[in-house]
């Protein structure tokens, strides 16, 4: 994950001071603008010409000095690994110490030393009071835990099987409603576990394979769709079907025909229904009725393989996306066999940089980053597949430079 | 302002504030960190949460290695134990708003050990210094990511306290102008690293910022020979303390998947598996 992670030297080298930048997604996902660091920064160059000044070192420049090479040393190993500010928790905190006591080195007035600290604070306060933390918007929040249970599940126990395996197809997975289930009821994940796991038969997805075919009770437990019921009933439809099944049939799993889906009502989960916004307000109450989850039976089956044949425009895109993965690999991690749907073609995603490569059935590559609104185009794909083709890989857009660079 | 750094005695009034300063910047901070999810009426649940963090305290109330298997995907193989008060807050039927609250107040822990490192740097006495150390411990705070943690489930900043503990005990050794015995600073020196170690074992992130800790004891007063085996030391308890108490939780994922640290460089672990021995 190079989320955080800077494209180049000057962007590293200038992050204290994109730290302080309004915008979201700079060192943290959420707009959690810093100007203390940039601050420390110009404080210090203060402190030291003021110290120079001074006939003798004050008392209290040493420890000073140690939290500042600390902190500032410590960007190193930082920018390095993560660039993520969560993991970089006890110096986003004791930079603010650090600021206060370059302050105090300062060869100036009490009442100098007093105003700068008011200054600063202030800064800082006006920075969080303009982001602050907790608004509902850009914010980490999917789901409010207000009353208690602290995920309201509509259910009655007799109606759930305690000796069940359910199994989830999707991240998030949604396990903290497992422990509101009987504890004897297994978990399992399959999404965890990639091609290259069920292919190989590897010994760690053997236990996998080991409880799927228990002979157990299998149920499929995910967040229902309202919107993909069958009409006057809480039963997936066949659009719901037909998206599942995929995920199912990579391990040997199928929906039980006809499908028997409990639907298990969730207060909590109706908020998270709201995106369209042109619906009538009885398809609204819908919605708000039907949120929650399902519990579909499930059976293993071994399904006949697809083949993995893929077609001439499937082989066209994919030709394209494993020349941007030689050219950009710290993006575009190589790898991946498949290629999936696009409405303009073909693409392939690339969590591991938060960005898609679409090849569009008119013949053209285009980069799309998840916080940009816009694909940026790359090339045609007779442009990137010549053997001259070369892309300058800290130039893609919405994740390039430096916060106030970005384009959407 | 008054300031007794050079050497005029403090009264008795200003000796009675300043033992009650620590007490007070407490008392501030619990009622700053309590009203966050006293003033939002809810606790955020975030993708984190959803996916792991309520289920990795489940198992570290009781390990489900013979049920369950990547329930939380990746992540359920985290170091589950500093998510058991979330989970048990959750389990036992607390409101969101309840228990954030005493959420806030775990996150408490955080506050003395700023406030320990501000007493370092800022060492006078009198209403100046005080004044402006509340203001450091203030400042110290003032960032949404550590406040986005009132909101939500997320441990980064308790995760984080065992570190900003032992940079405060390193500082006690950095302290001037008195100076500090050798031992006390060996001791110190061991105490931080180990602490240093249990903040990794909490976050394995906090591990790259571990690696330049040890070298905090550098600025110490003493013969570079003995700075030099301060750090050392230090470096080796940070060890010693992350493999103590990691050890369990590694020892029954190795029993799991033959990889302690699993699921981070399965690559080289799954080498040893296949039989060709731990490579590069």
């Amino acid at each position: 994950m190079i989320r955080f992670l800077a494209d180049t030297w000057r962007d590293a080298l200038l992050r204290p001071v994109a730290m302080a930048a309004p915008n979201s997604s700079v060192y943290i996902e959420i707009a959690a603008p810093d100007f203390r660091f940039i601050l420390a920064l110009g404080l210090a160059v203060l402190a030291l010409i003021s110290v120079r000044k001074a006939n003798r070192r004050p008392p209290d420049w040493l420890p000073t000095l140690a939290l500042f090479a600390l902190i500032f040393l410590s960007f190193i190993p930082w920018m390095h690994t993560t660039g993520n500010g969560r993991y970089f928790m006890p110096y986003l905190i004791l930079i603010g110490p650090l600021c206060i006591a370059l302050i105090n080195l300062l060869q100036s007035t009490a009442n100098m030393k007093v105003f700068l600290t008011i200054a600063v604070l202030g800064l800082q306060g006006f920075a969080l009071y303009q982001n602050t933390p907790w608004r509902p918007v850009d914010s980490w929040t999917w789901i409010e835990w207000k009353d208690a249970p602290y995920l309201p599940l509509e259910f009655a126990k007799e109606a759930i099987d305690p000796e069940a395996i359910y199994v989830t197809i999707a991240v998030p997975t949604y396990s903290l409603a497992a422990p509101l289930f009987p504890a004897s009821s297994r978990w399992i994940n399959i999404s965890t576990f990639g091609s290259s796991d069920t292919d190989k038969q590897s010994a760690l997805y053997a236990p996998v394979k080991k409880a799927l075919q228990s002979g157990k009770p299998l149920k499929l437990f995910m967040v229902s769709a309202p919107r993909s019921m069958k009409d006057g009933s809480i039963q997936p439809d066949q659009n719901a079907i037909n998206q599942i099944t995929p995920y199912l049939e990579a391990h040997d799993l199928r929906l039980k025909s006809p499908t028997n889906c409990q639907l298990i009502k969730s207060k909590s989960m109706a908020p998270t229904g709201f995106i369209v916004t042109e619906e009538s307000p009885a398809a609204r109450e819908r919605v708000i009725e039907q949120s929650g989850f399902w519990i579909c039976p499930i059976e293993y089956a071994v399904s006949p393989r697809q083949s993995n044949a893929l077609t001439a425009e499937q082989l066209g895109a994919k030709a394209l996306f494993e020349k941007m993965e030689q050219i950009c690999p710290r993006f575009f991690n190589p790898g991946q066999q498949g290629v999936s749907y696009h409405r303009s073609g073909f693409q392939r995603r690339y969590s591991v940089s938060d960005s898609f490569l679409i090849a569009t059935g008119d013949g053209h590559l285009y980069f799309k980053y998840d916080r940009t609104l816009n694909p940026q185009l790359i090339g045609t794909a007779e442009d990137v597949l010549s053997p001259g083709f070369s892309f300058d890989c800290t130039k893609f857009k919405g994740r390039a430079g430096l916060p106030w660079e970005r384009e959407i | 302002m008054t300031s007794h750094a050079k050497g005029a005695k403090p009264t008795e009034a200003m000796r009675l504030l300043e033992r009650l300063e620590l007490p007070f910047v407490l008392i501030v901070f619990w009622l700053i960190f309590i009203s966050v999810p006293l003033y939002l009426g809810h606790l955020g649940l975030s993708w984190d949460a959803l996916n792991h963090h309520i289920y990795l305290g489940w198992v570290a109330d009781a390990p489900r290695f013979d049920k369950d298997y990547a329930a939380a995907s990746n992540q359920a193989y985290q170091y589950p134990y500093l998510y058991w008060p979330v989970y048990k807050l959750a389990i036992s039927g607390f409101s969101g708003q309840a228990a954030g609250v005493v959420l806030a107040t775990l996150h408490l822990i955080t506050v003395p050990p700023v406030w320990m490192v501000a007493k370092v740097l800022i060492p006078a006495q009198g209403m100046h210094a005080m004044a402006m150390r509340v203001a450091a411990v203030l400042l110290a705070f003032m960032s949404a990511v550590p406040l986005k943690m009132l909101e939500s489930t997320g441990n980064d900043l308790l995760a984080a306290a065992p570190f900003l503990w032992a940079v405060a005990l390193a500082f006690q050794a950095i302290a001037p102008p008195a100076p500090v015995p050798h031992s006390r600073i060996t001791r110190t020196a061991v105490i931080a690293g180990l602490l240093v170690g249990l903040a990794v074992s909490f976050k394995f992130s906090h591990g790259p910022l571990a690696v330049l800790f040890p070298l905090l004891f550098v600025f110490c007063d003493g013969p570079w020979r003995a700075r030099l085996g301060w750090v050392t030391l230090s470096a080796f308890a940070v060890a010693l303390g992350f493999v103590i108490t990691y050890g369990y939780w590694g020892y029954l994922l190795w029993l799991q998947f033959e990889n302690p640290i699993y699921p981070f460089y399965d690559g080289y672990f799954q080498l040893w598996r296949n039989g060709s021995g731990l490579q590069p």
